[in-house]
């Protein structure tokens, strides 16, 4: 079944939803794909979490009052309906409540290109390529695990409302590595890959990252954790991302504002960061893995710029978070699924570039640490403390890498600290689409995030 | 007219060349409200209804034989035609892969009398998600100076039929309660602090939301005046939110998965901790605890589910195995890891935090996730206190850090018993060789 051919169906349920309720729209999503993993052991050959229903949205004025259902015949639309028409009015229309605006009048859509599209591409293939890229990092003797994953997923997005049909065929292919070794009683793991928009041609890893991936999980084995304390530091391009995600991209997301939940809503307009410091989420960006045309409230993709030189300028904002704030929308009204609840999410989040080179921003660095491989974090938008786990810490004497190295690490402080120590930021910026972004421990959405290098001051374990 | 587990399983029977095949239908229903001080934000239900068919497939390479394998899920609103055609694209997927053969779970085996479902959320789940928002209205209520800023009350009820080509025929259904708060605390200066907090329960009953909140706004309280711990190497005394995964290295370790995939250190009958110096951890998987968040009489291949002694007295025993890695390496189907179930110790809680030297006691943190590869463990310290020459400070933010391996060699557990989500056992365990960061 072709998607669009429910957009009849869909204008008809708005229309009638309205004609009780002040505001209806509806979203049909449809995800599909395939996935070939292979370890050392067996291989999986999968479509990748497949999925497909829609949900009915209306706003009362007071509240919005959803229905989600995975029966798309006309029969089951129309139940579904009903349903979300007694339980709105249930709730109680407000005449005098908050007024949705449906957008100027628009009928698009749009389709990621792919320069090899994936389901032309043969599974043998598939599973060719994966085969060859766990020979390749599972290479070193001392490997006892090793894991290759390629996969393609195509998410298509319908969106209707009484001004707007909008209509998105999504492509997204990535390659991921992942390897365990072990010498004598140390063990340690990595990873790595990458994750884009577009086809089968981004399902393949270069010989410069496998050999990354695979020369620092060796130096990973038996090495020793940082001295803790207060340490001048380096973040690697991945670092940064996990960082500004962390910092400020939960920090401002409108919908925390609502609750009091983000201290950030106070300091909208002041200096929260160095001047050197400039950072943005933007779903507009090209061939990103976050990367989409229209958020899952109908709201066309823009980049906004979240800190400029240093201020706090903006919050990224969902259809319920900028009615009620006066905020203007932006594209981050996202869904884990249709069968949750829209939120204010990030999308591609990431510090803008500065003026130095790499060579200038370690050479500002006598004794310090240089972080990578960035594993995971948690945002604290409230209190402002952070936390960021990586797998590996280099050694820095006198602006040059030592190779001694340090695993794991763990960052944390309170975040204008950090922000305000930002000494150097390179010119380039490097953008990982490895991640996904839940809402406190749920709500799922991928997101990418990346920056330059950084030089800073951090608290170091 | 909808397809049903029943339709697939005829059709799977036809489809040519197969060794065996699964079908699990599954209906899934969520009630959902979410609050934003004193309105309501939104309200959902959710209903959707799946199949998902496995097909397995025989065949050889190299002279050995193997198994094919692959999975593909549809809507009920596929006619026979469309679910024929998915069908056979599975097959064309599975013959791609040569795995080591396995069988699916057969039928006979009885599996324990659990309790996974809540009737009144079968029954009527908008009713229980009303009772608890309201609950968390009024305990939150009873704290001056404490405002409730947010919650999210999600009831879900799924209920699954798992069939396949072994004669097994096992329906499945599990309750789920979810529930987020946010409370906002004010401090002298009047800055706000938040509360944020994600119980979850298989039963209502089992959700006490009014204590939970009472012992989280005094954690809160506390938190008003604490300081950075100070740098240095501690014993730490681990409880409350730490206790949900501080296992998670043995857990990741002794599953039969990470033995088959070859990164399991563990072996049976060798000591887990190396130079023990501590008591002895001895740790259990229970699927079959009351309400549990882990317990379930069967697992997703209807395989019936099993309690196991992982760690005897600090002796690995056995491992936890679903049917496909049980057949993998040999050793008994118990279905996967259910709750984690500790022996408690000899000392008082209390008493293990009086020592000749300083002892951090530390409940929440941002995260805390011990890697199940290396042991290595990080975390945010979110609430703690140090005990030192009989006084309490509270202390917030820094980090601690160490090896599970390291620090189990000086465990010691304390004598009371807690249950949380999905763990029963001691109320806290302090261990030693941990870095604390201020």
């Amino acid at each position: 079944m072709d998607l669009r051919d429910l957009t009849g169906t869909l204008s008809q349920t708005v229309a009638s939803l309205e004609r009780d309720l002040p505001y209806a729209s509806a979203l049909c999503t449809r995800r599909s794909g395939v996935a070939v993993r292979v370890t050392g052991k067996q291989a999986a050959v999968e479509p990748t979490d497949p999925m497909l229903g829609c949900v009915l949205s209306a706003f009362t004025g007071r509240a919005f009052v959803e229905v989600s259902t995975t029966d798309l015949a006309p029969a089951g639309m129309a139940a579904a309906a009903a349903q979300l028409r007694s339980r709105a009015l249930e709730a109680g229309v407000d005449p005098h409540g908050p007024v949705v605006d449906p957008g100027p009048p628009l009928q698009r859509q749009w389709t990621t290109h792919e320069q090899v599209p994936a389901a032309d591409v043969p599974l043998a293939d598939k599973v060719a390529r994966a085969h060859d890229l766990r020979a390749r990092v599972g290479r070193d003797p001392r490997t006892v695990h090793s894991v290759a994953r390629i996969g393609d997923v195509q998410s298509q997005e319908l969106f209707v409302n009484r001004t707007r049909t909008l209509f998105q065929d999504l492509r997204r292919a990535e390659a991921v590595a992942f390897l365990v070794m072990q010498d004598g009683p140390n063990q340690a793991e990595l990873y790595g890959g990458r994750s884009r928009a577009g086809g089968f041609e981004h399902c393949q890893l270069t010989d410069a990252l496998m050999d990354e991936i695979v020369h620092d999980c060796g130096r990973l084995m038996g090495a020793g954790r940082v001295e803790p304390g207060l340490h001048h530091c380096v973040f690697a391009p991945d670092f940064a991302g996990l960082f500004a995600h962390e910092a400020f991209g939960h920090g401002t997301e409108a919908d925390m504002f609502l609750k009091r939940r983000a201290r950030g809503q106070q300091y909208l307009g002041k200096r929260v960061a160095s001047d050197l410091v400039n950072m943005f989420d933007s779903p507009a960006l090209p061939g990103h893995a976050a990367t989409f045309h229209f958020d899952h409230e109908g709201q066309l993709a823009g980049e906004t710029q979240i800190i400029r030189d240093g201020v706090l300028l903006s919050a990224i904002t969902n259809l319920d978070a900028a009615l009620r704030l006066g905020l203007p929308r932006t594209s981050n009204g996202r869904r884990e699924s249709f069968e949750r609840k829209v939120y204010t999410r990030m999308t591609n989040t990431y510090f803008g570039g500065g003026c130095s080179s790499v060579e200038e921003v370690f050479a500002g660095v006598d004794q310090g640490l240089f972080i990578t491989h960035g594993s995971n974090g948690m945002e604290d938008p409230k209190g402002w403390g952070i936390q960021c786990e990586g797998y590996l810490a280099e050694e820095i004497r006198g602006g040059k890498r030592t190779g001694k190295v340090f695993s794991p690490v763990i960052v944390t402080g309170f975040v204008p600290d950090l922000l305000q120590s930002i000494s150097a930021v390179s010119r380039e910026v490097e953008i990982t689409g490895l991640g996904m972004c839940g809402k406190g421990h749920k709500e799922w959405v991928k997101v990418t995030d990346g920056g330059p290098y950084l030089r800073l001051h951090a608290r170091v374990a | 007219m909808t397809t049903t587990a029943r339709d697939v399983a005829a059709l799977l029977r036809a489809l040519p060349d197969t060794s065996g095949w699964q079908v699990v239908e599954s209906h899934h229903r969520s009630t959902q409200r979410y609050t934003v001080f004193e309105r309501d934000e939104a309200l959902r239900e959710v209903a959707s209804t799946k199949l998902t068919a496995t097909v397995h497939v025989r065949q050889a390479r190299e002279g050995k034989e193997t198994l094919g394998e692959s999975s593909v899920t549809f809507s009920p609103q596929a006619d026979a035609t469309e679910v024929r055609a998915l069908l056979q694209a599975t097959l064309e997927r599975a013959r791609l892969v040569h795995n080591e053969p396995y069988t699916l779970p057969g039928p006979g085996e009885d599996a324990p009398p659990v309790t996974t479902a809540d009737e009144a959320v079968v029954e009527n789940a908008r009713a229980v998600v009303d009772t608890i928002t309201h609950s968390i209205r009024s305990a939150a209520a009873e704290h001056a100076g404490v405002t409730l800023s947010s919650s999210e009350v999600f009831a879900d009820d799924v209920h699954q039929r798992v069939l396949n080509s072994r004669g097994l025929d096992v329906e499945r259904r599990e309750t789920d309660l979810l529930v987020e708060y946010v409370l906002l605390a004010r401090d002298a200066q009047g800055d706000e602090h938040e509360i944020w907090q994600s119980p979850k329960a298989r039963l209502a009953a089992d959700l006490d939301v009014a204590g939970h909140i009472r012992r989280y706004v005094q954690y809160t309280r506390d938190g008003l005046s604490a300081v950075l711990p100070t740098s240095g190497t501690y014993d730490v005394l681990f409880g409350e939110e730490a206790l949900d995964t501080l296992w998670d290295y043995f857990v990741g370790q002794a599953h039969a998965a990470a033995r088959y995939e070859g990164w399991s250190r563990l072996k049976p009958g060798e000591p887990v901790v190396a130079d023990l110096r501590g008591e002895p951890l001895t740790l259990h998987s229970d699927p079959t605890l009351p309400g549990g968040r882990a317990s379930q009489a069967r697992d997703a291949q209807g395989q019936p589910c099993r309690k196991v002694t992982l760690v005897q007295d600090n002796v690995f025993r056995a491992f936890v195995a679903t049917k496909k890695y049980a057949d993998l390496t040999g050793v008994p189907a118990t279905g996967p890891m259910g709750n984690v179930v500790v022996t408690a110790g000899p000392t008082p809680y209390a008493k293990l935090l009086q020592a000749d030297r300083p002892v951090y006691e530390l409940l929440r943190f941002s995260q805390l996730s011990p890697n199940p590869i290396s042991g290595a463990f990080s975390g945010e310290i979110r609430t703690g206190y140090l005990h030192q020459d009989g006084r309490v400070t509270p202390v917030r933010g820094g980090s601690v850090s160490g090896n599970i391996l390291q620090a189990f060699a000086e465990a010691r557990f304390a004598q009371e018993i807690v249950r949380r989500e999905s763990y029963l056992g001691p109320r806290g365990v302090r261990l030693g060789q941990v870095a604390v960061t201020g």
